[in-house]
């Protein structure tokens, strides 16, 4: 029986329809046109010259890495309270991905010819490198195997039942016959691609931070502080997302898809400590910058206080204040529910992109090494429409996958398989392959690295970062050749 | 049959966090010092400067001028003026008594590109699209670039413009520009090559006549050298001992902006006396 779409689900597809339709004609106008009708302006001529675009790459990375993290640890935990973390988590963060991605694209002068220039030119040596490879090939590809082995055992489940979905659910769930080995082997390749995912996850989190965070002139420790409150802030972003998340699935898909109270709780605390620690990280960067000898560094931490920036600053602090004091408050009570800690995550989400937008965009206009006038950025209508855009498609394609793998688990495995099931020609396979997918990436990283050359540091042949790329798509698949190849009958 | 167990779990992470942490060892330890470039170290056999005296500079921006002109850096107009993006690859600092910049003294100073022996923007250039070449000269593909605008935030001298939209000309002819410099699209980064195109030609000629090429060539050959009235600005290159700029940057005068940062830039400020 087919059932018929709710008017308020039609009327959201239409309003981020129409929001998607005003993105592109916003991206078509600034391809045109040209970025002159942004708001960035050259650093040292009044402006800034990264913006609305990088902020919010800052912030749909951050919230993407923390919150594949979180399912990560929930899947490590093997709590079966936290599976529905991993469950939630999962999809939400390959949208973040994707956003993420997507507004890096938007914010290239040329975006078609970065396509062409970072698949044949990539230099490792440059930070963006790490960002641009474990976006594209390590998050976005590494999540989405993650996600679909995780829940083979619940498609094969859905793709009993009649749907439009089920003939990719049969796909996706193909060989899935639920046999003791089988649990076995899904156990195993959960807990090796859950630990492998969170370093590599954390790389391109790392290279941002350092992207936003260092800049000419600024001393080491408060730029240490600064990258930290980046990690940090954007951790207490993710699990705030999370929060959000949860309660919506729970109250839309039923409380057997969404996250049971005992959760909220955990990732409550989760919240508070990250929330905390961030807050510490912020007020003692600001503090080294005030106290700074760099007239730089001064000028950059005097601007945060002053007319220009000091509104969004102290909001930002005072948002990530009240929501530490009413995690701390109710965890202290034994009362860190759903509506708590959701509200604590709102706030840690407007909080993490003011600060982004602060760290990026107050050193453009008040930190310069040399005495250039002081300059403003406020992003235009097509900047703001573009990332909205970038939101509003992330959601559209969130929602069709909801439907291809629900969050309601259908698949109880009420207990785990025991002993060790010993399979030579599994794990040879196995092992050859990561090997082969360490070698490319390995085999492209050099190419493309050029080691000790100083000067001209192009690849070695045109094309060597995509080596690197499919050697990681290939070390990311691994997972899935584990769990998928055929049993030796 | 053999006792020999597969590596449990435990071993396997051990080995893979004592890996890490031997590649990371091994990454500080060859870590690039930031010991000062001799001449001649980005490897050919020139390393091209420029000293500015303020003493002599008259402040009259002929050189900011001559360098657009050469360089095909389109004039901005009244139109292009509103959108306040403009692009000035010589451009005028006015020092501060309270920054890095008030070694160079007072009144406004000839900025062009540092064309740093260690420079922040080829560093962090996702494409190779900058990169300091065998003479010392950093410079720019513009096709290659892909507008990211890294290098733009990692220069401490923001000596960089980019393309916000397409560059036009007077009457939308551009047949009055140079035809030796390439024009630039939209959404690039474009800067300061001192005017390498120059550079190359005089080398070529000394190649097809066999002769080498004079120190009082090379004093005035780029675009803002050239048109100084006051020969306030000397070309030169720092590999050869005997060059008239290896000789200024020796001068008790000669400082180098923002050199604390150890970028290492080849332009030397000789302060003004007065």
């Amino acid at each position: 029986m087919k059932s018929r779409p709710s008017a308020a689900l039609v009327a959201v597809l239409a309003l981020l329809v129409a929001v998607l339709a005003v993105g592109v004609f916003a991206f078509v106008l600034q391809i045109e046109r040209g970025d002159v009708v942004t708001g960035m302006r050259t650093v040292g001529a009044g402006g800034a010259v990264w913006g609305l675009y990088v902020v919010m790459d800052g912030f749909f990375l951050g919230l993407g890495v923390a919150v594949m993290a979180c399912a990560c640890v929930a899947r490590f935990s093997r709590d079966r309270n936290m599976e529905a973390v991993a469950r939630i988590a999962m999809p939400v963060a390959l949208a973040c991905f994707l956003g993420a991605a997507l507004c890096v694209l938007a914010d290239q002068g040329r975006p078609l010819a970065a396509l062409r220039s970072l698949s044949l030119f990539a230099r490792p040596q440059s930070p963006m490198f790490v960002t641009f490879s474990s976006v594209g090939a390590v998050c976005l590809f590494g999540s989405l195997v993650h996600c679909v082995l995780s829940r083979r055992s619940d498609l094969a489940e859905y793709a009993k039942r009649p749907s439009l979905w089920r003939p990719l659910q049969r796909l996706l769930a193909a060989g899935y016959r639920g046999s003791a080995a089988e649990r076995h082997r899904r156990q195993q390749v959960g807990f090796w691609m859950s630990l492998l995912m969170i370093p590599a996850l954390l790389a391109p989190l790392v290279a941002l931070a350092i992207i936003f965070a260092v800049r000419p002139a600024r001393p080491l420790a408060p730029t240490l502080l600064e990258v930290a409150g980046f990690i940090l802030l954007s951790g207490a972003g993710g699990i705030g997302l999370l929060l959000g998340a949860a309660a919506l699935v729970g109250r839309l898909a039923g409380r057997e898809a969404g996250l049971a109270a005992r959760g909220f709780a955990q990732l409550g605390k989760a919240l508070l400590f990250t929330l905390s620690l961030s807050l510490a990280c912020i007020v003692a960067a600001e503090m080294a910058g005030l106290f700074s000898d760099e007239p730089a560094v001064s000028a950059y931490a005097r601007s945060l206080l002053s007319d220009a920036y000091g509104p969004l600053f102290w909001t930002a602090l005072v948002c990530l204040f009240v929501a530490a004091m009413l995690l701390w408050g109710a965890a202290r009570r034994g009362a860190l529910g759903p509506r708590l800690t959701v509200t604590a995550g709102v706030l840690a989400q407007g909080a993490v992109i003011a600060h982004h937008y602060l760290l990026l965009v107050a050193w453009q206009t008040h930190g310069l090494a040399l005495p250039y006038q002081p300059g403003t950025y406020a992003p235009t209508w097509i900047e703001c429409a573009v990332v909205l855009g970038i939101l509003a498609l992330c959601l559209l394609l969130l929602l069709p996958s909801v439907r291809l793998i629900p969050f309601a688990p259908l698949a109880f495995e009420t207990q785990l398989a025991e002993g060790r099931v010993v399979d030579r020609r599994r794990t040879l396979v196995t092992v050859l392959w990561f090997l082969g997918g360490l070698s490319l990436a390995g085999l492209g990283f050099a190419l493309s690295a050029r080691l000790g050359t100083e000067s001209f540091q192009d690849p070695v042949f045109d094309g060597s970062p995509v080596v690197f790329i499919v050697g990681l798509i290939v070390l990311a698949t691994t997972g899935a050749v584990y769990e998928l190849l055929p049993e030796n009958k | 049959m053999s006792d020999r167990r597969p590596p449990t779990r435990r071993q396997v992470l051990t080995l893979a966090a004592a890996s890490t942490a031997g590649a990371a060892l091994a990454k500080t330890a060859s870590a690039e010092a930031n010991v000062p470039v001799p001449a001649g170290a980005s490897g050919g056999p020139h390393r091209f400067g420029m000293a500015i005296d303020l003493d002599r500079c008259l402040r009259c921006q002929a050189c900011v001028v001559a360098c657009a002109a050469e360089n095909n850096v389109p004039p901005l107009g009244q139109e292009r003026s509103a959108l306040t993006r403009p692009i000035h690859w010589m451009d005028m600092l006015i020092p501060d008594a309270g920054s890095a910049s008030s070694e160079l003294g007072q009144g406004p100073a000839p900025i062009p590109c540092m064309h740093c022996d260690r420079p922040e923007c080829v560093k962090v250039c996702p494409v190779g699209a900058t990169y300091l070449g065998d003479d010392g000269v950093v410079a720019q593909i513009w096709d290659r670039c892909i507008g990211c605008r890294y290098c733009m935030a990692a220069c401490p001298y923001s000596r960089r413009y980019f393309n916000w939209t397409l560059a036009t000309w007077p009457g939308g002819d551009p047949s009055s520009a140079n035809p030796n410099v390439a024009l630039r699209p939209a959404g690039v980064v474009e800067k300061c090559t001192l005017c390498q195109h120059r550079i190359r030609a005089v080398f070529e000629r000394a190649r097809i006549d066999d002769a080498p090429v004079a120190d009082e060539t090379l004093q005035r050959l780029p675009a803002c050298a050239a048109t100084c009235p006051a020969r306030a600005i000397t070309f030169g290159d720092l590999a050869d001992p005997q060059s008239a700029l290896s000789k200024l940057a020796k001068d008790p005068r000669a400082v180098q902006l923002l050199a604390q940062l150890g970028t290492g830039p080849k332009v030397f400020y000789l302060r003004g006396r007065r």
